[in-house]
């Protein structure tokens, strides 16, 4: 079984934080993304699975194996680094039979294995080149083939869209997904592009400070977030601050100084402070004359065209942070910069959380 | 896949893979690790100090017979004060013309670029002993010798200060390292700065002096401790070149500088004068001492001195960045390396047209000479690898950082310390373990001793430069350390390891002061070349100094050979990279 499990697992750099006692599975065959803000400890996460860092605490545990005090080598896994780091002073076809080789599997076996792979990513008829001879997307596929060529079960990703162009990024990374699953391999990913992982993982595990904030499927954690960080990380955000009145099965009611809100259930209690958060593809801009639940206005400082969408950045007098709406482009057209408008937001698309230990503005920040 | 996975288990059955196992058992790395430390202790850093102990045993003798006499006294600060003051002169005038001319190479494109980098090297092929005769042909007095070739000597008849031709003579030893290291850390300073400076309204000149200079003034500690340990520990050139211009064989009353000083009395020494153990020892003592303490000074002064202009003058500097006045400067950059450094290095190739080859060349003593060289230099150079790459990954990769970088700066003592001192130092300490005899192996051993440092340095530095993905992927692949190194590490700082190679093999190649402390009796090329000079100067005979030319030419060559092709590799290494 070749899951990965990770116990209680630490680590610090000459006294800052890195890794803050992480726990997490990786189910067998699962592919999980770990997303996160740049320094929030994804890549130091990984090397520690792989064996290139050694944790302060906890246990490292691959198909139900404490592998903690074993060396790269013995982990029986794949690891393929940001910057892929092929072999260059050995052609395409060394550095995927490089693995299995250094393994010690009889050359046959690994002729067969590198030809195979090689087909699977597409590259056989560039077996001859050396790397820094083929393209960007080559090269990456070509790390991709050296990494499954290592014969392992677990594959272990770090940030491996990176450095590709947008275009090609979005090309590659569903196929990396596919191979993945038709392999059988159990994947970890590791980036800091939040459209990447939502759709590329089965699960996303969601990292900050060295902890994790939230795991789970795509849909969840973007659909229902734990709290503030990571509701605006995916996606986009507005953020209310207000103050609970009563909590229903249905539904929370909250005011502010000016105004009631009424959003989501929560397990928050009457009298505590909250912050409402709302994405911002889910506010509404109302037509004269209409009404709803949960409206207020708010005045256009800026429009930016999206292409399919525009965007719409507003000052409002109920929230000190600026309120961004998306809209599909044929909706937004007639709205001008410096015009008022009138917003609302469904209750069910409106969610509570409390009030961040640091304050909001501080749990908001992506460093 | 899985069925792959099922035959990588079985694939340990070959003995090779038995025998990695045990080499990649942490236990046998880290006992192999420690081994090359002992190696290095023992080999190279306890033999090149060893003479330092004698402070404390032999503190009485060095009181009674040095101390109190202030004749010896007088002696040995004569000599230190001479060797010290033409290290620094030299030094300055090296950064004067070095600076102008490192920035010529780096930031101009001109064809013939590289031929340009390769003459600047070239007085590097000739070794050292060569050099004192040739820059002595060229400018110095020389009483005994009649039919020599018109010099600069000529115009005004000769220099026989010490002083002077010593400065002269290490311009040519040390001219091409301060250029070298200079260029090499412009060559890494981004355009970009300057080029923001120049855009934002400075002229050249205040944009190189205020943005560029400040940056770079770690090259200049490299160039500055460079050439000062070449000048203070360079022997057999100041030997022929003291010899000739003096006219006589040296003794303790000529003018002598430091490691002079230890040659002349380690000859008497041997002759069997045993009094003089304590003075010899002293002078080592106090060059090695002293250098070392340069070295930390250096480094520590250009690491916290602020070059202290921040004054701006732009019109003046504006003036100066244009017109005649780069002209001047690069016009008189390379008039001194014309004139101060390459005619002088190769002025004797002017002697040998000149004067007609002679009968009786002593060929058996000539070609032990040279075999004598080539095969110590190749054993040292082997025994450096050997030691020296191990050394160099557990500095760049070794778990203990703390460990990495005192290892780090010790490797560059045996560079710091004269290679005279250390040649004597070494020489005691295995005649106090109670070896003797042997004497071409301790010969080899002081030349592992000062080569070593090239060979490190070098693959340090092709480590730190090598992305450590490469590595790491390696292992994740399913390399063992020793694997990884051999397929993955091993060829992409194939060309560092080559380039310390022929450097450690050249330098060992010109060395005279270490072989003639450790020994009297091992005859190599430049120390046959010394003693051609030396042996009756007030006869100085055509034929001596015909022979002596000869194996000059035939050293320079070989080691202009190497030359070429460390260029060539370290060419190779730039385009890879």
């Amino acid at each position: 079984m070749p899951n990965i499990f990770l116990r209680g697992i630490a680590k610090r750099f000459d006294g800052r934080i890195a890794i803050d006692h992480i726990d997490l599975e990786v189910k067998n065959g699962e592919y999980m993304a770990i997303l996160g803000p740049t320094g929030a400890g994804k890549t130091t996460l990984l090397r520690m699975i792989a064996g290139l860092t050694q944790p302060d605490e906890g246990d490292v545990l691959i198909g139900g194996k404490d592998v903690t005090k074993l060396p790269p080598e013995e982990r029986e896994l794949a690891y393929m680094s940001q910057t892929y780091s092929l072999f260059p002073h050995l052609h395409v076809w060394d550095n995927v039979r490089f693995s299995p080789e250094v393994k010690g599997l009889p050359p046959t076996d690994t002729d067969r294995l590198a030809r195979e792979m090689l087909l699977l990513v597409g590259l056989l008829d560039r077996r001859d080149a050396y790397p820094k001879e083929l393209s960007g997307g080559m090269q990456q596929r070509t790390a991709l083939a050296r990494a499954l060529a290592a014969g392992t079960n677990v594959l272990l990703l770090d940030e491996p869209l990176r450095a590709l162009d947008a275009r090609l990024r979005i090309a590659l990374r569903l196929s990396i997904r596919k191979l993945c699953k038709d392999l059988g391999v159990t994947a970890l990913h590791v980036t800091h592009d939040q459209e990447e992982a939502l759709l590329v993982a089965d699960r996303v595990a969601i990292i900050r400070h060295g902890k994790i904030e939230q795991l789970g499927l795509s849909r969840q954690v973007y659909n229902d977030p734990v709290g503030p960080f990571v509701a605006q990380f995916l996606g986009e955000a507005d953020f209310f601050l207000g103050e609970v009145d009563v909590v229903t099965q249905e539904k929370t009611l909250l005011h502010s100084k000016t105004r009631h809100w009424e959003a989501r259930p929560s397990k928050l209690h009457p009298g505590q402070d909250a912050c409402l958060a709302v994405k911002s593809e889910n506010v509404r801009v109302l037509k004269d004359g209409e009404d709803a639940v949960n409206t207020f206005e708010a005045e256009v400082t800026r429009r930016l065209f999206l292409g399919k969408f525009i965007g719409l950045e507003m000052t409002s007098a109920e929230t000190t942070l600026p309120v961004k709406v998306r809209l599909r482009a044929e909706e937004g057209e007639q709205i001008k910069e410096g015009s008022k408008v009138r917003l609302a937001v469904e209750p069910r698309n409106f969610m509570v959380f409390p009030i961040p230990p640091g304050g909001l503005a501080k749990e908001l920040e992506v460093e | 896949m899985n069925e792959a996975k099922a035959r990588m288990g079985l694939g340990g059955t070959d003995w090779r893979r038995s025998l990695l196992d045990v080499f990649s058992r942490r236990g046998v790395r880290g006992t192999g690790y420690g081994l090359v430390v002992v190696f290095f202790i023992f080999l190279v850093l306890l033999p090149t100090l060893f003479v330092l102990s004698y402070l404390f045993t032999g503190w009485n003798d060095i009181q009674t017979v040095v101390l109190a006499d202030p004749a010896k006294m007088d002696i040995i600060w004569n000599a230190i004060g001479l060797s010290f003051g033409v290290a620094f002169f030299v030094t300055f005038l090296d950064l004067i013309f070095g600076l102008p001319l490192a920035w010529f190479i780096v930031r101009r494109n001109f064809r013939g670029k590289s031929l340009l980098n390769t003459i600047i090297d070239s007085p590097l092929a000739v070794p050292t002993a060569g050099l004192g005769i040739s820059v002595v042909l060229f400018w110095g007095v020389i009483p005994n010798l009649a039919n020599r070739p018109a010099g600069a000597w000529s115009l005004f008849g000769g220099t026989s200060s010490p002083f002077w031709i010593l400065v002269l003579l290490h311009l040519t030893t040390t001219f091409p390292y301060m250029v070298r290291s200079l260029a090499a850390i412009l060559d890494e300073i981004d355009l970009e700065y300057e080029t923001a400076a120049r855009i934002s309204g400075a002229s050249k000149l205040t944009a190189a002096r205020t943005i560029t200079l400040p940056m770079f003034r770690s090259g200049l500690a490299t160039g500055a401790i460079l050439c000062l340990a070449k000048a203070l520990s360079e022997t057999g050139g100041v030997m022929a070149a003291l010899t000739l211009i003096s006219g006589r064989v040296l003794d303790e009353n000529s003018a002598l500088n430091g490691t002079a000083l230890i040659g002349v009395w380690k000859g008497s020494y041997d002759a069997g004068t045993s009094a003089l153990l304590p003075a010899l020892t002293f002078v080592s003592v106090l060059m090695i001492l002293f250098s070392l303490l340069l070295l930390v000074l250096v480094k520590v002064l250009t690491l916290k001195f602020h070059i202290p202009w921040k004054k701006v003058w732009p019109s003046a500097e504006a003036r100066l960045s244009k017109g005649a006045a780069p002209r001047v400067r690069d016009g008189a950059t390379f008039f001194f390396l014309a004139i101060m450094v390459l005619v002088p290095s190769f002025f004797i190739a002017a002697y040998m047209a000149t004067s007609s080859p002679t009968q009786g060349v002593d060929w058996g003593m000539f070609t032990n000479g040279l075999l004598l060289s080539f095969g110590i230099a190749a054993a040292a150079t082997a025994v450096d690898l050997l030691l020296g790459i191990p050394l160099a990954v557990l500095i760049a990769r070794g778990k203990f950082k703390r460990l990495g970088g005192i290892l780090d700066t010790l490797v560059n003592i045996p560079y710091i310390v004269p290679s005279a001192a250390l040649g004597l130092s070494l020489g005691f300490f295995y005649r106090n373990m109670g070896i003797r005899g042997f004497d071409i192996l301790l010969v080899t051993l002081a030349h592992v001793a000062f080569t070593f440092p090239f060979v490190v340095r070098n693959v340090v530095g092709g480590l730190e430069g090598l992305d450590r993905g490469y590595e790491d992927t390696a292992r994740t692949l399913g390399a063992r350390p020793f694997q990884a190194f051999r397929k993955i590490i091993f060829p992409l700082i194939k060309p560092s390891i080559l380039a310390g190679a022929i450097m450690a093999f050249t330098r060992s190649i010109g060395e005279t002061g270490a072989t003639i402390s450790v020994s009297g009796n091992v005859q190599t090329a430049p120390v046959l070349i010394v003693n051609y000079i030396k042996q009756d100067p007030s006869t100085l005979r055509p034929r001596d100094l015909y022979t002596a030319g000869l194996l000059i030419a035939v050293l320079s060559i070989v080691t202009f050979v190497a030359i070429l092709l460390m260029r060539f590799v370290t060419r190779r290494r730039r385009k890879n990279a």
